[in-house]
């Protein structure tokens, strides 16, 4: 894993280095109100390109976060491992009073197309495209972390306090149908679409505790929350989970120096499916074991443990049709056009999900001729604290663009201390 | 055991540290004896109470009508074409029901049913008529009259005709024609040739009019008459299974047995109990009483009704206790088996009553003992042995288990100490490992007055290792062998109410949780 990390950095390095010499040969220094929108984005986002008949794209991005939990850690659910008493110990360390920990998994499709040349002359575009995400996010104190990863020896005679702990788990897929008006100072697009929810798991705990006698012969526990879970329906005809969602998009070139852009993303909702499991919990109980009715009676008896707690812990769950709300995304952005096709941007971007805090984002960029660009982005928030990206348009021309990079990236640079790794990977085809 | 530290393919995985309590049990004496048998007066010590009923006679071998079939054929010594209306059959017969020396001049059916059926090899219709004139319901007399059945077809294939009567709570006078017989009853049968048709041929010797009478499945609610003088032989031994399985030494202060004895037949009833004797592994000790070898005679029930019941019963009760007996000494032999000798035989003077037995449906010698037992007693290694299947456990979830311990914790309130081993054994029935292997949960301390006041709390444990989990992977059989010895030694102890053996099982351990 960290291998594979140093070669990505180092690849993404070399192709914008080793080409440099020959972008600054070649570039220009155009007067900035000449500078299309379409070729700003290019530097500060997506590799957009609007004045064809029409594009591809693919796009995958993936990254984990948090507060307190170091990468390394977080990397065992990611790439299967098992999670050593030094690892452990390592994220023991770092956990605060209030711990976050998130990442999404996003990946998708899109083609855009102009039907007619009156279209291609208006600056419009139809738009498909397909979108598949897994989203996590959980907010939890210190004592449930340690609770989870090393048990509950440790509360010995102690109670585990486990107030306020959320945990929400979503995976959804959707299939959007858009509209996308350009010009040289602006971009608008609009997305409608309808999403299939694939999983879902949600714990809203806002008070627990957990005591342990001294010698094990007690625990009281006591929870109040909520919990749902679905595992969303395989197939469309076998009771899916459907719902709806909106995502708008608006870039504004206010003058030849400043560009304000407004996101808005999966606004929007899923009714998951008759088998969703939701339960309120509401209970505070002594557990001294398992009551065996006569012990005189034993022969083929079975004693079930897990089954026996699990259901005095999370009660009893009904299963319903639930209506939830997706983890939509907005984002605010200013960008600020210096000369030498510098930009310098700040925004900020909220998730609804647990344990996401507002985003702040500050991020320089510096284009290399019309097809080359660079960006280094500085965050505070999200499931984390200061965090940092680097990205850039490695090509970009009549054929086909590419911006690949790292978000969130210290867990690159020692993931065993660090939180925070991500990589992202979009590219256009021109049709 | 130490799991190694690599995971496997798409999962991740830790080792978390539980104490967790797992199962726990509460054991008094109600769970060993059902509350309606245990008598708790305030404060004093615990008696066992035990109530037994047998019915000395087996079902229907007393009160018993057996299914009964007559049949005959019709015919002529010579070739004859009868005219229309000409009578075939005037038939008058007795039915005799036998059952071993048993005379019944009356009885009343809960059920049963009578059959009768007619073939008739006639070219024409026959017209029958049917009485039982001594069976009857609410005065109305079994029978039948002016039945047509059809003639035999065209081919000559003959026609039967089949009438199912209900005799259900009929009454029946067995006492023949001349009321003075018994275990008889008349059934009589008329058929005519069709008055309105052209008569019919029938050929020598051939049967033209065949026909049954079947009565089965009567069932007396009441009989009356001579009831015979059935002897019955109780000449067998029965096993205490549950007894196979305890052995060791026992010592009661006391003991002792009622056996009541219920006569609800009208006939007197004649007992001789030759020999009553307790086994355990070749060793036997016969029941040592007054009533062993005596003629013990139970007079007659009378046919007046009491209670609930259409009579009244008589009754004989015999005590068998310490003084009077050696019935203690059978108890603490722990026999595994009763052997008996016993004779039985109804009316042993004769037909004493003329006749005038009877019997109800409910009637029966019964038998009513009650055992009473203070408990009271010293054990020296009293073992309990049994042997149950297993399934063993999910070996992925053992897997999970790694090192660490059970703790089982003990609250013992029973002035006795107690052992329980655990011998787990493979499908071969070859042992794999035993567990709690000289690890004995204490006695309480009893006082002065040999009652115990305070608990004695203990702790077993049973380390788990890679050899633990496999034998608990791989039993199927468990060998259960308990013990108890009283404390102190040699000294009769009383149990009381609160005694009770609470048991806690506590996982302190390495548990490896997986997420796939």
């Amino acid at each position: 894993m960290r291998h594979s990390k140093r070669i990505f950095i180092n690849v993404l390095i070399s192709v914008i280095f080793t080409n440099t010499p020959n972008i600054l040969q070649a570039q220009e220094n155009p007067s900035l109100d000449s500078i299309s929108i379409s070729e700003i984005l290019m530097r500060i986002d997506q590799p957009h390109v609007y004045d064809n008949k029409g594009v591809i794209r693919l796009w995958v991005n993936a990254y984990s976060q948090s507060n307190s939990v170091p990468s390394e850690f977080s990397n065992a659910f990611v790439f299967p491992e098992f999670i050593t008493e030094e690892i452990k110990s390592e994220a023991f360390s770092r956990l605060k009073k209030h711990n976050r920990f998130g990442g999404e998994f996003n990946r998708g499709a899109e083609l855009g197309f102009a039907p007619d040349s009156s279209w291609r002359a208006e600056g419009k575009q139809l738009s498909f495209r397909y979108k598949n995400s897994t989203l996590f996010g959980a907010a939890f104190g210190e004592d449930i972390f340690k609770l989870i990863f090393k048990g509950n020896k440790q509360f010995r005679d102690e109670t585990a306090t486990l107030d306020n702990t959320r945990l929400s788990s979503i995976s959804f897929e959707s299939l959007e149908f858009g509209f996308l008006k350009t010009n040289y100072n602006s971009l608008f697009s609009v997305h409608l679409g309808i999403v299939k929810g694939n999983a879902l798991s949600s714990i809203d705990l806002a008070q627990g505790s957990l005591y342990t006698s001294p010698n094990g012969d007690l625990l009281d526990i006591a929870w109040q929350g909520d919990y749902t879970q679905s595992s969303g329906g395989n197939r469309l005809k076998d009771n899916p989970s459907i719902g709806a969602s909106l995502s708008l998009n608006f870039i504004q070139k206010l003058n030849d120096k400043w560009i304000l852009k407004e996101s808005l993303q999966d606004l929007g909702f899923v009714v998951w499916n008759s088998s969703t499991r939701t339960s309120k919990i509401d209970t505070a109980f002594s557990f001294t074991g398992i009551q065996l009715g006569s012990i005189l009676d034993i022969s083929d008896s079975k004693i079930v443990l897990g089954d026996s707690l699990e259901n005095k812990v999370l009660g009893s769950d009904i299963r319903q049709s639930t209506m939830i709300a997706l983890p939509a995304l907005v984002q605010f952005d200013v960008v600020r056009i210096f000369k030498n096709r510098i930009t310098i941007g700040a925004g900020i971007q909220y998730r609804y999900m647990p344990g996401f805090i507002p985003l702040t984002e500050a991020n320089i960029s510096k284009g290399f001729g019309k097809n080359r660009s660079i960006k280094f982005t500085l965050a505070y928030g999200g499931f984390g604290q200061i965090q940092s990206g680097l990205s850039a348009v490695v090509f970009s021309n009549h054929h086909h663009s590419m911006r690949i990079g790292t978000i969130f990236n210290e867990g690159f640079i020692s993931p065993s201390s660090l939180s925070g790794a991500g990589v992202q990977i979009h590219y256009v085809h021109h049709i | 055991m130490s799991l190694s530290s690599c995971s496997r393919d798409g999962i991740t995985e830790w080792d978390t540290d539980l104490l967790v309590p797992l199962a726990e049990a509460h054991l008094g004496v109600e769970d060993l004896i059902p509350d309606s048998n245990i008598i708790s007066d305030n404060g004093a010590p615990l008696i066992i109470r035990l109530n037994f009923d047998y019915n000395l006679i087996p079902d229907d071998s007393l009160l018993k009508i057996p299914d009964t079939l007559i049949t005959d054929n019709i015919s002529l010594p010579v070739s004859f074409n009868l005219p229309s209306g000409f009578e075939v059959a005037n038939i008058s017969q007795l039915i005799r029901f036998s059952y071993k020396d048993v005379k019944l001049t009356e009885a009343l059916l809960e059920s049963g049913y009578a059959e009768f059926s007619i073939i008739n090899s006639l070219s024409d219709k026959i017209i029958i008529g049917y009485d039982i004139p001594e069976s009857y319901l609410s005065r109305q007399f079994c029978k039948f009259s002016n039945q047509e059945v059809q003639a035999a077809s065209a081919d000559g294939l003959p026609f039967e005709f089949v009438k199912l009567i209900d005799l259900s709570n009929h009454s029946l006078d067995l006492r023949g024609d001349n009321l003075i017989s018994y275990n008889r009853m008349r059934f009589s049968l008329n058929a005519m040739l069709n008055p309105d048709g052209d008569g019919a041929s029938v050929v020598a010797n051939t049967p033209f009019i065949t026909y049954k009478n079947k009565f089965f499945d009567l069932k007396p609610a009441f009989a009356r008459g001579f009831l015979g003088q059935s002897s019955f032989q109780f000449n067998d031994g029965s096993d205490v299974e549950i007894m196979k399985k305890i052995s060791g030494l026992l010592s009661l202060e006391d003991l002792s047995l009622t056996i009541n004895l219920e006569n609800s037949i009208g006939a007197d009833f004649n007992l001789v109990i030759n020999n009553v004797e307790a086994v355990k592994n070749g060793t036997s000790i016969s029941l040592q009483h007054s009533v062993i070898g005596s003629n013990e005679t139970i007079s007659r029930a009378q046919n007046i009704s009491s209670d609930i019941y259409p009579y009244t019963p008589t009754q004989r009760t015999y005590s068998f206790t310490t003084d009077n007996s050696n019935i203690k000494s059978l108890a603490e032999l722990l026999p595994d088996r009763f052997n008996y000798d016993i004779s039985a035989q109804l009316n042993p003077l004769g037909n004493v009553s003329s006749g005038n037995d009877f019997v109800y449906s409910s009637s029966n010698i019964k038998l009513n003992s009650t055992i009473e037992l203070p408990l009271k007693f010293s054990a020296s290694n009293l073992a309990f042995r049994d042997t149950i299947t297993f399934e063993g456990l999910n070996s992925e979830d053992s897997e999970l288990v790694n090192s660490g311990e059970l703790r089982l914790i003990a609250k013992n309130k029973f002035p006795m100490n107690m052992s329980v081993q655990l011998e787990f054994l493979d499908t071969n029935k070859t042992s794999l490992q035993t567990f709690f292997v000289d690890q004995t949960i204490p006695a309480a301390a009893v006082n002065s007055n040999l009652r115990v006041e305070v608990e004695n709390i203990s702790t077993l444990i049973i380390p788990i290792s890679d050899v633990t989990k496999a034998a608990v992977n791989d039993a199927r059989f468990i060998v259960v062998t308990a013990r108890i010895d009283t404390q102190p030694e040699d000294e009769l102890l009383p149990i009381y109410a609160d005694y009770f053996l609470g048991l806690q099982l506590i996982g302190d351990g390495k548990y490896r949780i997986q997420v796939k």
